[in-house]
């Protein structure tokens, strides 16, 4: 009774995923994800006073849990830089205002060192790190002075509120789309391999009865065996 | 039956080529530079050109959205800038480098093309429009020549116009102006 329900609720699904947009969904279930050996992509986030920043292995940022804006690379650093902050990326800086408008971008053209790894508060100035070396930035002067690494605050990434998170999950890309969980559960490939085989035998089963139903109902003979009994 | 199947690769193939002929990486700005300034490039260090918000109004004029930058670097020699900007063209940011000599264009390239259609923007059939170009005088910043459009291409066509216009206003607030020059020579 339950497999015939799910192939039929599953049937149903697929007949319509486009209208229901099925294979534009993402699927966001760590523990859905988990059957299929996947992953949502790596978060970090730091906190810059009052506000956190985040962003993926893609390059996508978010700010308080709302996508924000792209940089080339992941996130590796965020420090408050006078009324502004700095988002260091792998390859590249950014300079927010506090409500996450990008006022600059900077990039190895502009002898930014690269790939950045790190970025934190030296005194009242703002260090990077590139290669295990620190530099001091002037944004002013577009200068990167070696500075003492062990001088230097680094930002560590933390743990943003369950609420920021929960946000954040849901613009998250996934790998994984619904269309194609629901293909799995009609197929029984959620399930593995015993899964294939255990649906083909309910399959090959349900065939049966129907066959032997409609054999029993229509077999010949049957009407005067009926009327001898 | 593999006559077939090859040919419909081989049409698969000629179909998906123009698309992925049209992305990528052409010109980093290193070269840029070095064809721009020769051998003074490596000796040339970005200049800042900060925004105040008369000359913002006036940038969100010729880009046609709000603009939030503080300063935009540039490279400057004599009457000759150097400048790259990011537009975005359908839904992805073409990176374009733009040479301005004595107030008008003196080349227009795309270093970096990240559409699947319209790349044709690139090309020297196309970028040759601008040569020569300056500002309008006396009105909002505006081309003082036409340039025509590619079939497929215009909101490329449209985003390279704003760039070669933004170039041109920013060039005439730096020193390295012919018009500040010009006063200059004229007040010695």
């Amino acid at each position: 009774m339950a497999f015939l329900l799910l192939i039929s609720v599953t049937g149903i699904l697929l007949n319509h995923t486009s209208s229901l947009h099925l294979g534009s969904q993402p699927v966001r279930q760590p523990w859905l994800l988990a059957l299929y050996g996947l992953d949502l992509p790596d978060i970090r986030s730091y906190q810059v006073g009052e506000q956190w920043l985040a962003g993926d292995a893609l390059g996508q940022l978010y700010l308080q849990g709302e996508p924000l804006s792209q940089c080339n690379g992941s996130l590796q650093g965020a420090v408050a830089l006078g009324d502004l902050v700095l988002l260091a990326c792998t390859r590249e800086l950014l300079l927010l205002t506090a409500t996450g408008e990008v006022v600059e971008r900077l990039d190895g053209d502009f002898g930014l060192p690269l790939p950045l790894s790190a970025a934190g508060q030296c005194g009242d100035r703002v260090c990077l790190r590139s290669q295990g070396q620190a530099y001091l930035v002037d944004l002013e002067q577009l200068q990167w002075l070696p500075a003492v690494d062990a001088a230097v605050q680094w930002g560590e990434p933390g743990l943003a509120p369950a609420e920021l998170r929960k946000r954040l999950r849901a613009h998250l890309a996934s790998p994984l789309s619904w269309e194609k969980v629901v293909q799995d559960l009609h197929s029984g490939r959620l399930f593995g391999s015993l899964g294939v085989l255990l649906f083909d035998l309910l399959g090959v089963l349900f065939i049966f009865l129907a066959l032997s139903g409609l054999w029993l109902w229509y077999r010949p003979g049957r009407g005067r065996r009926e009327l001898d009994s | 039956m593999h006559r077939l199947l090859i040919t419909m690769v081989l049409a698969a193939l000629v179909v998906s080529m123009p698309a992925q002929a049209q992305r990528g990486s052409f010109l980093s700005m290193e070269e840029m530079r070095q064809n721009t300034f020769g051998e003074q490039a490596a000796a040339l260090e970005w200049q800042t050109l900060w925004v105040n918000q008369e000359q913002r109004d006036a940038i969100e004029a010729i880009l046609g959205h709000r603009f939030h930058g503080l300063r935009i670097r540039y490279l400057g020699d004599g009457q000759r800038t150097l400048w790259k900007f990011e537009e975005i063209g359908k839904e992805q940011l073409i990176t374009v480098g733009v040479v301005v000599d004595s107030d008008r264009i003196a080349n227009i390239e795309v270093m970096e093309y990240r559409e699947s259609r319209g790349g044709e923007v690139r090309y020297p059939f196309f970028t040759g429009q601008f040569q020569g170009l300056g500002l309008l005088p006396e009105q909002a910043p505006a081309l003082d020549g036409h340039i025509d459009g590619i079939t497929g291409a215009t909101l490329s066509v449209r985003a390279m116009t704003k760039i070669a216009t933004l170039a041109l206003f920013c060039h005439q607030l730096t020193p390295f102006t012919h018009r500040e020059s010009s006063s200059q020579t004229a007040a010695r």
